[in-house]
């Protein structure tokens, strides 16, 4: 088997894709890539669909050696990747010779990162799907978390795939990792179960991510919302983004991992359109909420989806350099060389 | 139980059509005829739909979402008019069960603290016809209404940092089996040799809402028997 291997593991890096769709009603958490934006563009630039699977960085990147060639791409928080000792762009399709070394030397900017590789990382599907479910131990590689001595597998690489190298995200659309950010959210379903007025005390406060977040979800702390009565209510099912309060009034965003239900309040739920803007939240980062009517919430996130699916289409066309490719030997180290003719 | 449906909006892309607030049978049937109604709509849009306790989650395609449809077909459904045509025939299943020795750490315990005698809270038990409302919060854990509220008992003071996959348990007046190891903290009175969540199987949930179940007590003979089979499909 062909493959990238773990050297060491980061801090929580996981095999994802876009998550297990259809199995919410057997209790299966979708999980899935944090931050869609991100994993999606990074397997656009090295000609992969967006579904394929990528591994999820957070905060501490693992070092990878790489046993095969590769042609990959990091995206999402600047971690400072570098390839055996010198920088490498993030948003950019980058090839990797066999006994390279992927490290990173620490975070900058944003919490997750996303490194797709050409055809895809090859770990098993479980249900359609090729993310983690650390839960319930399954999915990506052997349903855990990446450690020392894992070995990814990947697709052998062809000429075709080698194209790749030099696909580039315009920087205009590569986001500035805030630590204030504003997140747009629909209000409701439980309002009633608040006192009057929480709606705008959870609108004028700023809520400060605290260190208790992950996967699962992320807790915030701010202005307590108070409840009517009791904070729980019975079990029903969750989306992600859904924001629940418990008895203590601060709120928590349920993202991918979470259960599929949950018996506390929810006070509103964050767009679809801006879950990838949580995903790079990290411990001391702020938030202030804004709310949105239910056609607003719909018009920003077509408009959202419908900007990602224009980003595809102009990744997906790159122009690989004319010309033919040739493999040269140089002082006994191979390279890829792409050969153009000069016209005129 | 709801006169009509209420719609709750779960952000932009979710949509729960509530049918009541409290867990009862009337609205188990309703909520099962609203989940075949809605299947027969094949709406390409629809991704998801999970019933619950209170009503059925729907989960859209924001770039394919037709809310003119939906909203066209919901009107249509009348919730008197299906609680008034309630059927009452659910799939049941029976879960084999080895209560107590080693498989059931807390059937004392549930003993002591209800007043029963052991064989008292295994007959009790296995007496029960339990009605599956949802299945949520780990994967193949069963939300089941209908334990006698004589066991009701208290969840552990201290979790238990692990519990087996297949633990039966009571935890207040619900009861419940544990389909995945998890540390939780409830009363375990026994074990199924049965694979409540298997991801390679079609239907990865044994139990699914609509279900009836019923507990079988059975020796630790045929509990190993019945587990070794289980572990080769």
């Amino acid at each position: 088997m062909i493959g990238i291997r773990v050297e060491q593991q980061g801090l929580m890096t996981t095999i994802q894709d876009l998550g297990r769709v259809g199995h919410r009603a057997a209790g299966i958490s979708q999980t899935g890539s944090l931050d869609t934006y991100a994993a999606s563009i990074a397997n656009w630039l090295v000609g992969n669909e967006e579904q394929s699977a990528v591994m999820e960085m957070t905060i501490i990147g693992p070092v990878l050696k790489f046993e095969t060639e590769v042609i990959f791409s990091l995206c999402g928080a600047n971690l400072q990747p570098v390839l055996n000792g010198e920088p490498i762009p993030n948003w950019t399709a980058v090839q990797a010779q066999v006994g390279d070394v992927l490290s990173f030397l620490g975070k900058v900017t944003g919490s997750r990162t996303y490194m797709a590789v050409s055809g895809g990382f090859q770990t098993p599907l479980v249900l359609g799907s090729r993310s983690t479910h650390v839960k319930a131990g399954m999915g990506g590689h052997e349903g855990r978390p990446l450690k020392k001595g894992d070995l990814l597998p990947v697709m052998s690489l062809n000429l075709e795939a080698k194209a790749w190298t030099g696909n580039r995200l315009d920087p205009s659309l590569q986001p500035q990792y805030e630590s204030e950010v504003q997140i747009a959210m629909l209000p409701g379903p439980h309002l009633d179960r608040f006192v009057e007025g929480v709606l705008e005390v959870f609108c004028a406060s700023p809520y400060k991510v605290t260190t208790l977040c992950d996967r699962m979800g992320f807790r915030l702390a701010g202005t307590p919302l108070t409840h009517k009565a009791a904070a729980d209510l019975l079990s029903e099912p969750n989306q992600i983004g859904s924001i629940q309060v418990p008895g203590d009034g601060q709120p928590i965003i349920l993202m991918n991992d979470a259960g599929t239900t949950g018996g506390y309040t929810k006070i509103a739920t964050v767009l679809q359109s801006e879950l990838h803007k949580i995903a790079q939240l990290g411990s001391g980062d702020v938030i202030q909420f804004v709310p949105l009517s239910i056609e607003e919430a719909r018009t920003r996130s077509v408009t959202y989806f419908k900007s990602l699916e224009s980003i595809k289409k102009e990744l997906l066309a790159w122009q690989r350099p004319l010309g033919k490719a040739f493999t040269v030997k140089v002082n006994g180290k191979s390279y890829s060389v792409y050969v153009e003719e000069v016209k005129g | 139980m709801h006169t009509d449906l209420k719609l709750e909006w779960n952000g932009e892309a979710c949509l729960s059509l509530v049918v009541t607030d409290k867990i009862e049978k009337e609205a188990l049937v309703v909520i099962q005829a609203l989940s075949q109604y809605i299947d027969l709509q094949e709406w390409s849009f629809l991704t998801e739909r999970v019933p619950s306790y209170s009503g059925l989650t729907l989960y859209f395609d924001i770039l394919q979402l037709r809310e003119d449809l939906v909203m066209t077909a919901l009107s249509q459904f009348s919730l008197k008019g299906e609680a008034a045509k309630a059927i009452t025939d659910f799939k049941e299943i029976e879960i084999p069960v080895c209560y107590g020795l080693q498989y059931g750490p807390d059937l004392e315990k549930v003993a002591t603290h209800t007043g029963l005698s052991v064989e008292e809270v295994i007959s009790k038990h296995t007496e029960g016809v339990y009605l599956v409302y949802m299945i949520g919060f780990m994967p193949g854990f069963a939300y089941m209404g209908g334990m006698d509220e004589t066991l009701s008992t208290p969840r552990l003071e201290q979790p238990r940092l692990k519990i087996e996959a297949g633990a039966v348990g009571i935890a207040g007046q619900q009861t419940g089996i544990y389909p995945l190891e998890s540390p939780g903290g409830w009363n375990i009175i026994g074990q199924t040799p049965l694979r409540l969540f298997a991801p390679e199987r079609e239907k990865p949930s044994l139990l699914e809402a609509g279900m009836t179940v019923r507990f079988k007590s059975v020796t630790e003979a045929v509990f190993l028997d019945l587990k070794q089979k289980a572990g080769d499909c």
